[in-house]
């Protein structure tokens, strides 16, 4: 050979043996230097926590019937990485999805490898579109909110928004108990070449807390029914009602009309949403009056036996005419009540300092919360006792210039049903965990505010003797000569007390000479109080005054509730020979 | 181990049609035998120019799969073959069959070069043209230890290496296509495009690193499983072995591809004829090329091209012609000790 044969061939085979060389060498770098390093890599683009959304609680009424359940639905969303064609799937899914075809092209050409189609179809539509499924389309588990009541309770509920998070009414209010706490999963993932992956996912988590309260869905209706039926008849804007059981403060019906129904509440302006009988004040007018003679009597400023000048219609206090709708001389403390003078109440409230008057408004609940478990609760407006001038002292004694919410005026209300003491409301009876314990306490871990459900203690505001003697009057009130004859029912008892007040513009910086808020409020029966009711209207038409367009509604509110709790009508005992029986013996 | 239902039923179904191949080949080896290497080498001659011929119709009727613009296959009845796979090999013997005569080139200059030079370069131009520039590269580097071997000179191979540093920029500029110099960059930095063209080499790295010394154990290969490695029963075979397998799985790979190589050269040193050589380095040059790139390829050493590992990858056309390489091997190894 002319040339070194064997040197050129172990030149091949030395190359040969160092490429090999160097190959090991590398993967003795990977696989043992870097081993660890790549293995986290690797399980970190393999697995990734995903936080599912847990079904969110129910809410139930004191019977156990639904208020707002969790359906599970199926969404539907698309990796538009995967799709063999956009312009192809678009135009076979747009005419089912009901969404328009341009729209879909655009979704499905997108960069991202996640995008929804649409959220929450409807459950036969993702059957038929399971058996046939693009590539590329898949479908995703969630929930949707349903409401089966509707519009009863729509605004004491609220509603849920598309991530099934509470946005109005208990839904918000209690938003940390029903959503529970999101868990988070690790489940594999695929390369970028497969479809976003859904399996592995575990079994859902139990329900979170649901709520059961204390309102009846029977009551609920029929407080929606006839509050309704008042507003319409009485040509009014709105109108509110508030069924409460007496001894317990538990509350049984919440209204306002008009409602909206949470299922769709996109498809209503958001004043709907507002739950008035918490959220909103107004000026109580008359009804105020029982807080005015109460503290009176308590203080000894006044006796049952006295008599009081009404000043024949019309009274000046600091410059300002107080006028009443009758003109009265001479009128008892009874009459006072009974014939709604603005110009006897103003006398009896100027004989209590501002100071005193206003502890004892403060005590009856108002300018506070009243703390009944329903979202957005107002504390109303109390002007300071210093800042009184003699109109303000006088028109407060008559339930002008101070701003409650209903539901503060029923609780003062309630005062008279529970001989004097404060019964704190309450709307939810208990919550009940995931394994169907029911809490009257909840302490979330760490968390700022804990929860507490079910009847709280009651306060005595003032002596037994003062209220019942007050009761005695509000009993009158429905009685023949009364202003609330209309919201006596036959068979029952009903104390009560009227309201008619004139509402403030503050645009004209005075009272508007046309709007008005009827009220009534009172329980029944009135010697075993079971139910306080408040009616309010706003703006009637017809006629303005809570006796003639609020109590018509109390009535039947209260007649039928009164059946519900079986508390039949007692065979036709006169009404007003019993109260005189028993004002003798007071 | 997939619970994809699709999934593992295509992957039984690669491994029944891959058995088929191994057994098919193996009787091709054997088969190998019964015709004289210098008769293959004949026999190679009028191949290669019959491969040649396929080539240019790939080049008109060929395809690529669905969605490419590349073409590289013949559709014959059911089969496709790419006869790119079998240029190879026909390459090898066209080249034996030419210096068939001893000692009869080194007297006619550089001519003597020319021929066989023409065999590689009509062949390599058409697989440039499907484009195929992997294998037209291999070819390339098949037929240089052949040349080297039969004694070209230092100074010609610095000039020619000279040469070809020198058209590099131009080559680039001319005639790489787009996705080719995507890959070159790619390959010099991976991160440069962690999803798009590096992620194949990012993804086998990962899968080969997380095997660690002992391995994850056969099908437990996450990587691989979970399908963030493309092509893993192809080219990105050996990053799912060396997954499942461990450190001690490619380093056992590895030394059996030495082991291999150094039985065949070790025939050589009894050689007497330049046919058997030529077949011998040849046959070699394949199947360590093959090996270094491929492995080089899912261990980031090599920029991506497709190419086969040998005895691993799923593919009839290569297990049957690996196979052929191997009879090849044993035809010249059994007639080692015939007279000239």
């Amino acid at each position: 050979m002319i040339y070194s044969f064997k040197i050129r061939l172990l030149t091949i085979v030395g190359l040969v043996a160092v490429s090999l060389v160097i190959a090991l060498g590398r993967s003795f770098q990977l696989q043992v230097l870097e081993g660890a390093h790549l293995e986290k890599l690797a399980q970190s683009q393999q697995q990734r926590t995903v936080v599912l959304e847990p079904k969110r609680g129910r809410i139930t009424d004191r019977n156990g019937r639904i208020l707002a359940i969790s359906i599970p639905v199926k969404s539907l969303y698309a990796n538009p990485k995967e799709l063999e064609s956009a312009q192809q799937t678009a135009r076979i899914l747009a005419p089912r999805l009901g969404l328009s075809y341009h729209k879909l092209k655009r979704k499905l050409s997108s960069k991202r490898s996640f995008v929804w189609l649409k959220r929450r179809i409807d459950p036969e539509l993702a059957k038929a579109l399971e058996k046939q499924l693009p590539k590329g389309i898949g479908f995703v588990d969630e929930f949707r909110r349903y409401y089966p009541q509707r519009s009863e309770g729509g605004q004491m509920l609220g509603f849920t928004g598309i991530d099934s998070q509470g946005l109005e009414g208990l839904e918000y209010q209690y938003e940390s108990l029903l959503k529970g706490k999101p868990q988070g999963y690790i489940v594999e993932k695929e390369g970028t070449y497969r479809t976003v992956p859904l399996k592995g996912y575990p079994e859902r988590p139990p329900e979170q807390f649901s709520l059961q309260l204390t309102i009846d869905s029977r009551i609920q209706h029929l407080t929606e029914k006839h509050i309704a039926q008042g507003v319409i008849e009485a040509q009014a804007d709105r109108g509110t009602a508030i069924v409460m059981d007496s001894s317990s403060g538990a509350i049984l019906a919440v209204a306002s009309y008009p409602g909206f129904d949470p299922n769709r509440y996109r498809q209503f302006s958001r004043a709907h949403f507002l739950n008035r009988a918490v959220t909103s004040g107004y000026e109580p007018g008359s009804t105020f009056k029982i807080i005015t003679l109460s503290a009176a009597l308590s203080e000894g400023l006044i006796s049952v036996d006295q008599n009081f000048d009404c000043e024949n219609g019309e009274y000046k206090v600091g410059g300002h005419r107080i006028r009443d709708v009758k003109k009265h001389q001479q009128l008892s403390l009874l009459q006072v009540l009974k014939k709604s003078s603005n110009i006897c109440a103003a006398k009896i409230g100027m004989r209590l300092s501002p100071h005193v008057f206003q502890d004892y408004i403060k005590n009856f609940g108002f300018g506070s919360r009243p703390d009944s478990g329903l979202a957005a609760e107002a504390p109303g407006k109390l002007l300071p006792a210093k800042k009184w001038t003699a109109v303000d002292h006088a028109s407060i004694s008559f339930g002008q210039g101070i701003l409650v919410s209903p539901l503060q005026m029923l609780v003062a209300i309630n005062v008279f049903a529970n001989r004097g003491k404060l019964v704190t409301p309450f709307t939810v009876q208990h919550a009940i965990d995931a394994s169907g314990n029911s809490l009257n306490q909840i302490d979330p871990p760490g968390g700022s505010e804990s929860y507490r459900f079910g009847p709280k203690e009651s306060k005595r505001i003032i002596e037994p003797q003062v209220a019942d003697l007050v009761r005695e009057f509000m009993i009158s009130v429905t009685q023949e000569g009364g202003t609330a004859r209309r919201a006596s029912i036959e068979g029952y008892q009903v104390a009560g007390k009227t309201g008619t007040s004139q509402v403030y513009d503050p645009k004209l910086g005075r009272y508007s000479k046309t709007q008005y808020v009827a009220s009534f409020g009172g329980f029944t029966p009135a010697k075993d109080p079971r139910v306080s009711i408040l009616v309010l209207i706003r703006n009637p038409r017809k006629s303005l005054y809570g006796g003639v367009v609020a109590a018509p509604v109390f009535r039947e509110i209260a007649r039928k509730t009164m059946l519900i709790q079986k508390v039949f009508p007692e065979p036709s005992q006169p009404n007003d020979q019993e109260s005189i029986r028993v004002s003798r013996n007071d | 181990m997939s619970s994809v239902a699709g999934g593992s039923v295509a992957k039984e179904a690669y491994l029944v049609r891959q058995s088929y191949w191994f057994i098919a080949g193996i009787g091709l080896a054997l088969l190998t035998q019964f015709i004289h290497y210098r008769d293959w080498a004949r026999l190679g001659f009028i191949l290669h120019l019959l491969v040649i011929l396929l080539l240019v119709l790939v080049l008109f009727y060929g395809t690529g799969g669905p969605g490419t613009s590349v073409q590289r296959w013949l559709k014959i009845g059911p089969f496709f073959i790419q006869p790119s796979e079998f240029s190879k090999f026909t390459l090898v013997l066209a080249v034996s069959h030419y210096f068939r005569e001893d000692n009869r080139f080194l007297q006619q200059g550089w001519i003597w070069m020319a021929w066989p030079t023409l065999l590689m370069l009509i062949p390599v131009v058409l697989i440039i043209r499907q484009p195929d520039l992997g294998t037209a590269l291999l070819l390339i580097v098949i037929f240089a230890p052949i040349v080297f071997m039969m004694g070209i000179r230092f100074r010609t191979i610095l000039s020619v290496t000279g040469l070809i540093l020198v058209s590099l920029p131009l080559v680039w500029i001319y005639l790489l296509k787009p996705y080719q110099q995507e890959r070159i960059l790619t390959f010099l930095n991976p991160d440069r495009d962690p999803l798009g063209t590096g992620y194949h080499v990012i993804q086998s790295k990962i899968a080969v690193g997380s095997g660690e010394f002992w391995g994850k154990g056969y099908g437990n290969g996450t990587q691989g499983q979970l399908n963030f490695l493309p092509a893993d029963h192809t080219d990105f075979i050996f990053s799912v072995f060396s997954e499942e397998w461990g450190f001690m799985g490619s380093m056992t790979v590895l030394i059996l591809f030495l082991v291999l190589t150094l039985w065949a050269i070790g025939g050589l040193y009894k050689s007497k004829n330049r046919v058997s050589m030529i077949q011998t380095v040849g046959v070699v040059a394949i199947m360590t090329s093959h090996v270094l790139i491929n492995i080089g390829m899912t261990l980031g050493l090599m920029p991506v091209v497709g190419v086969p590992l040998p005895f691993f990858s799923y593919g009839g056309s290569s297990m049957i012609s690996m196979m052929f390489g191997i009879g090849l091997l044993l035809n010249i190894r059994m007639r080692r000790f015939e007279a000239g």
